[in-house]
């Protein structure tokens, strides 16, 4: 603050004396109030509350300076008080300081030289008491806030289900929590300021000393509870920012949370063994039904049908019904074992459930492969399959009966949907993937259905009267193969021309 | 004379695979049937079927067992087994290739591969 901004509250009985000290507080640049004993002095004050320091003679009438001072001591009233006094007036002078005054000054004639500098330094010296007393209640509000944070953090750290164990920088246990403690039968007095190697065994300690090595990262490994159990770990470094030194990254210890996942596992197994035993009942009835089924029809045909009279018009009629109902079980029957393939695959590729046998691979002998399994589709509806692969296409990695699904799947679409011409496989590199495409000119899809084919159970276009339906889960299942791999499928096309249905691999 | 075995718990499926086979019987083979692993075994050693349709999940003795028994224990070269395996694309193929099985089929079958299979194994 400028001089300019405290106001000085002076007070003598002599005029003269206030007249001088004043004129040189004004040249000083303060600004100055004057009052002529105690009495008035001390009503000056307290009905002016810019005054910043009192400047006081201690012989006046009615009330004098030391009785000001045990005024405003004892209504704590809190300003800085120099004291002006005569050269024998030592004891008066040192009773003043000694009850409340900070400084004081002798009506000498150096007075004008010294006052400035007192008055300067007691300011200053009111300033800092300030600041202090700011600092201390931010320190408490602060000390408040943390107290909050750490009992928080505290209460959530004793409740969490999974354990947690902290070292510091030397490997040594700073905390644990309820859980770790449960998990690992370990009391507390056996493990604070312990070192870790020594209370932690095998796959904790591995982890731990990762952790110490390398600053980044989370390491996780799986391992059995000493009461039985399965349990995740995972380990990482504790690092602080340093805001006091120039270190960018302080490694100040590691910690070590466990989970328990007997549980997850226990309903992964659950789940596995569930697909397993579906598959199994479902397709065992299923079995019986259409192989009895076709052995019925062939007896039908080969035996009975024909010592039947062929020129009994009613018994013909008959005898094309029950061959056409048997026809009906057979493809429901088969369509039925289609579906609960499908049901099943998509379930498990859903659950992350499935095994990929990845091995590397020709596309051109997968297309091939491809081509024959489906080659009777074709031969039935009289369409021409062409292929036209990109020469020196590198193998790629992955599981090829997954691979030869996709392929079959579009292929067999394709046929599905076209009446006369032809279907194309093309494979092309295009930047870092393969582009594999099944071209057809067939009746095409709809705009607002190239998004739509690829969602469970929809179907779209026409089917054709005697066509088995497909499952509505063939391009789904397309799609979640691609995707495992990193790719991209989608379809192009324009209704009454065709479509062409892509798919990408990522090239190694 | 050409024995082929039928092991499958399912009396239905043993059925299915009697009547399937039916025309060869008429043509001089002979069809044996068990309905659990163990006595598929027993059958297997006693008998000695040139082939054998063998069901993989069944209780006491599974079919994986019995065509490791057959083929890599016994080391019974002759047998040719088939295994009938309802699991689709769940199947294991690297247990039935450790078991040591010739060929594997998925239920539901075809009849006429079921036949076909037999006459190309018994060269028929």
């Amino acid at each position: 603050m400028k001089n300019g901004e405290y106001k000085i509250l002076l007070v003598d009985d002599d005029p003269f004396v206030r007249e001088l000290l004043e004129s040189v507080l004004v040249d000083g640049g303060y600004m100055v109030t004057t009052a002529e004993n105690g009495k008035a002095a001390l009503e000056a004050f307290v009905s002016d509350p810019s005054i910043n320091l009192i400047l006081t003679d201690m012989n006046m009438p009615e009330m004098n300076g030391q009785q000001l001072i045990n005024e405003l001591q004892e209504n704590i009233l809190d300003v800085p008080i120099i004291v002006l006094s005569g050269n024998k007036e030592i004891d008066v002078v040192m009773t003043a300081l000694n009850s409340g005054a900070e400084d004081y000054l002798i009506k000498d004639e150096f007075i004008q030289d010294t006052i400035d500098i007192k008055i300067k330094k007691t300011l200053e010296k009111k300033a800092l008491k300030n600041r202090n007393l700011q600092l201390i209640a931010d320190l408490s509000i602060k000390t408040n806030e943390l107290e909050n944070a750490l009992s928080s953090m505290t209460a959530i750290i004793n409740n969490m289900p999974d354990g947690l164990l902290v070292t510091n920088a030397e490997g040594l246990v700073t905390l644990t929590n309820p859980a770790i403690k449960a998990m690992f039968n370990l009391r507390d007095r056996d493990i604070i300021d312990k070192s870790y190697s020594k209370i932690l065994k095998g796959t904790l300690i591995e982890l731990m000393e990762k952790t110490g090595a390398q600053r980044d990262g989370l390491f996780t490994s799986d391992m059995d509870l000493p009461g039985g159990g399965i349990a995740r770990a995972s380990a990482t470094a504790i690092g602080k920012k340093s805001s006091f030194r120039d270190i960018d990254y302080e490694y100040i210890g590691s910690l070590v949370i466990v989970r328990d996942i007997t549980m997850e596992k226990e309903v992964d197994r659950m789940k596995n063994d569930f697909i397993s035993i579906v598959s199994h009942e479902l397709r065992t009835p299923l079995t019986s039904i259409i192989g009895f089924t076709k052995l019925i029809r062939k007896k039908l045909e080969d035996v009975l049908f024909p010592a039947i009279d062929r020129t009994d018009g009613k018994a013909q009629k008959s005898i094309d019904q029950v061959s056409g109902n048997l026809g009906i079980i057979i493809s429901e029957g088969e369509r039925l074992a289609a579906l609960i393939n499908d049901v099943l695959d998509i379930a498990k590729m859903e659950a992350g459930k499935v095994e990929w046998k990845d091995e590397s691979l020709s596309l051109k002998q997968l297309i091939e492969r491809a081509a024959d399994a489906s080659a009777s589709l074709f031969q039935e509806r009289k369409l021409l399959l062409l292929r036209d692969i990109e020469e020196g296409l590198p193998d790629i990695k992955a599981d090829g009966d997954r691979l030869l699904q996709v392929l079959l799947n579009l292929l067999s679409n394709a046929v599905k949907f076209t009446e006369k011409g032809q279907v194309t496989c093309r494979a092309v590199r295009t930047g870092d993937v393969v582009t594999i495409s099944v071209e057809d000119n067939g009746i095409g899809i709809a705009k607002g259905d190239l998004l739509l084919v690829f969602e469970r159970f929809k179907q779209v276009g026409d089917i054709h009267t005697d066509r088995p339906k497909g499952t509505g889960l063939g391009l789904p299942i397309c799609k979640q193969i691609v995707e495992h791999y990193g790719g991209r499928i989608w379809a192009e096309s324009e209704p009454g021309q065709g479509s062409v249905f892509f798919f990408t691999l990522p090239l190694p | 004379m050409a024995k082929i075995l039928i092991v499958d718990d399912e009396p239905h499926i043993r059925l299915l695979l009697e009547q399937t086979l039916e025309e060869l019987e008429d043509e001089g083979v002979e069809l044996i049937m068990a309905e659990n692993g163990e006595e598929a075994l027993e059958l297997i050693k006693a008998e000695k079927p040139r082939l054998v349709f063998l069901d993989i999940m069944m209780p006491k003795m599974n079919g994986f067992d019995v065509c490791h028994a057959v083929k890599k224990e016994l080391d019974m070269k002759d047998v040719y087994v088939v295994m009938l395996t309802a699991k689709g694309q769940e199947f294991d193929k690297q247990k039935g290739n450790e078991a040591g099985a010739d060929v594997y089929v998925t239920k539901p079958f075809n009849p006429d591969e079921i036949v076909g299979k037999a006459r190309e194994v018994l060269g028929m």
